[in-house]
């Protein structure tokens, strides 16, 4: 199957200077795809290159085939990706149901079915849909950002630290719903620090150190491996 | 005896009062149009525009051109103005304030640029139009008394102009696709580009609507104080700071209240002290509120 999302030898940063360095990363519809890697790694950097958010200096980025390297954010919304940062990530003096229908600025079409199918995958913003998104607990405002991600349709989503800051309780939570926005087949990917509970839910893993490539593999073979243990999780 | 002078004394004191409300929510009305114009732009860009009261002087010269020279009705007249003036906004944002935010200038230049440009209108209307009094030939019309309360014919259209258009805006921002995007740009621009928030049409929405409102607000004052110069929109501007400010930088809703506030209070203080002492009391409020409240008083909505 060809991949949904295609990232070819870019090199990206702030400024002049590389954070990321030649990276490639690939991820197929209705996957699960996680970068992880110690700090400073250069994941945040990656995903804000990707989405047209950083300069990049060189390599490519395909959707769906399409040459999109450079493309501005709203257009890549537009043309199917989408883009959850990890801090700020919703409109706190927007009530939750307007936070979801800002989602689906660029694709109006069908907001209505959108937006129940997000109630149908987040209950809990259904019940919170005229409160102003600022009065959310951290965990709601996570999944309200997810679902502001999915009211346009996207066939790749990015993911920045989900689950940063959350309690295991709701980490947990946090990638039950990862796993199943995959199963409704969109491509997910996650930048994540909770390596452990990232490999194991996800389908493929990319290890990223000092900016490069260093690894690649499934979930939980990268996850078995004696050296990725050592790296992250003190084996 | 002493209780009809004193029931007399008192009646005549509300009367002053009432008069004073009266000619309050007139001035509350064109400080409402004009400040909601500023705060709707400074909610979307995130900086205080100094030019804007120069947008109310062409608003009010460019309403005088179409009624004294091309012979318009005073009101369609009004409405010519306030387009170009939004197009002028609009044009004015695109020529010269984008460039510096284009190369990420900091905000304190961004300030010297709308003072520079606020200099430069106020003398190019001069240039052109001359320094001297101007007034629009129209006549105020009948008298109506409500109560106490005396309101001419043209300025109940001032106050009805006021409430529709505080509607119109109010059903922009909370029901439209649009304005939605720009309350979401208020909020955090960088989340709304992400989300795919096309950033460059809001704003140049949120110029075109504020240039429109500060133009009809200009030909409003221009009406309500009778006689203008060049000077008209810059001795207005801090008035309008004040109720924006008192009301919640960046919020329509706070600027809409702040309006009132600041028309019923300084309007009301004229009937007892001097009325030259208005702006005084404007400043006062806005001193107070800021000691007590910073984030001005209508806080609980977002801004824009």
């Amino acid at each position: 199957m060809e991949p949904v999302l295609s990232v070819s030898e870019i090199t990206s940063g702030y400024g002049a200077s590389p954070i990321v360095k030649g990276v490639s990363i690939a991820a197929k519809a209705a996957s699960t795809v996680v970068i992880v890697g110690p700090n400073g790694a250069g994941k945040s950097t990656l995903l804000k290159a990707v989405f047209g958010l950083l300069s990049i200096f060189s390599g490519k980025v395909y959707l769906k085939g399409e040459d999109v390297t450079g493309m501005p954010p709203e257009r890549l919304v537009a043309r199917g990706m989408g883009y959850v940062p990890q801090n700020r990530n919703v409109f706190p003096s927007l009530s939750v149901r307007e936070n979801l229908e800002i989602g689906a600025y660029q694709t109006p079409k069908h907001t209505s079915e959108r937006m129940e199918r997000v109630y149908l995958m987040f209950p809990d913003l259904k019940k919170a849909m005229t409160r102003p998104a600022g009065t959310l607990s951290g965990g709601q405002r996570n999944m309200l950002a997810m679902g502001r991600a999915l009211m346009s349709d996207p066939d790749v989503l990015l993911l920045d630290e989900p689950t940063a800051g959350l309690s295991p309780a709701y980490t947990k939570v946090v990638w039950e719903h990862i796993v199943r926005i995959a199963e409704i087949g969109k491509s997910v990917i996650v930048v994540e620090q909770n390596t452990t509970t990232a490999l194991t839910s996800s389908d493929w893993g990319y290890v990223l150190v000092a900016g490069e490539n260093r690894d690649q593999g499934s979930g939980p073979e990268l996850l078995a491996r004696p050296d990725i243990g050592k790296m992250f999780l003190g084996r | 005896m002493e209780w009809n002078k004193r029931a007399r004394r008192e009646s005549c004191d509300v009367s002053l009062l009432l008069m004073g409300v009266g000619f309050g929510l007139i001035t509350a009305s064109v400080l409402a149009i004009a400040s909601v114009g500023l705060t709707l732009q400074f909610g979307v860009t995130n900086f205080v525009n100094f030019a804007y009261g120069e947008f109310l002087t062409i608003g009010a010269y460019l309403a005088y051109f179409f009624s004294a020279v091309a012979n318009l009705n005073i009101w369609l007249s009004m409405l010519l103005a306030a387009l170009l003036t939004a197009g002028i906004s609009w044009l004015i944002n695109r020529v010269v304030i984008q460039p510096f935010l284009k190369r990420k200038a900091p905000l304190l230049i961004l300030l010297v640029v709308t003072i520079g440009l606020s200099l430069f209108l106020e003398n190019g209307v001069q240039a052109i139009a001359g320094p001297s009094f101007q007034q629009y030939v129209t006549a105020p019309g009948a008298i109506v008394n409500i109560g106490p309360m005396i309101f001419t014919a043209q300025q109940l259209v001032i106050v009805g102009i006021a409430i529709v258009l505080m509607t119109v805006v109010h059903l922009l921002l909370k029901y439209t696709r649009i304005g939605k995007a720009m309350r979401s740009m208020s909020d955090d621009p960088d989340l709304a580009r992400i989300s795919g928030v096309p950033i460059q049409r809001v704003t140049d929405l949120a110029w075109l609507i504020s240039g429109f409102l500060a133009g009809l607000a200009g030909v409003v004052l221009a009406i309500n104080v009778t006689s203008f110069t060049p000077a008209l929109g810059s001795q207005f501007l801090f008035i309008i700071f004040a109720a924006v400010i008192v009301g919640g930088i960046g919020r329509p809703y706070g600027a809409m209240l702040g309006a009132l506030l600041i028309g019923l209070v300084t309007e009301v203080s004229a009937m007892y002290i001097d009325s030259a002492y208005k702006t005084v009391v404007a400043f006062a409020i806005l001193v107070i509120v800021l000691l007590f409240r910073p984030q001005g008083i209508f806080t609980s909505r977002g801004r824009v």
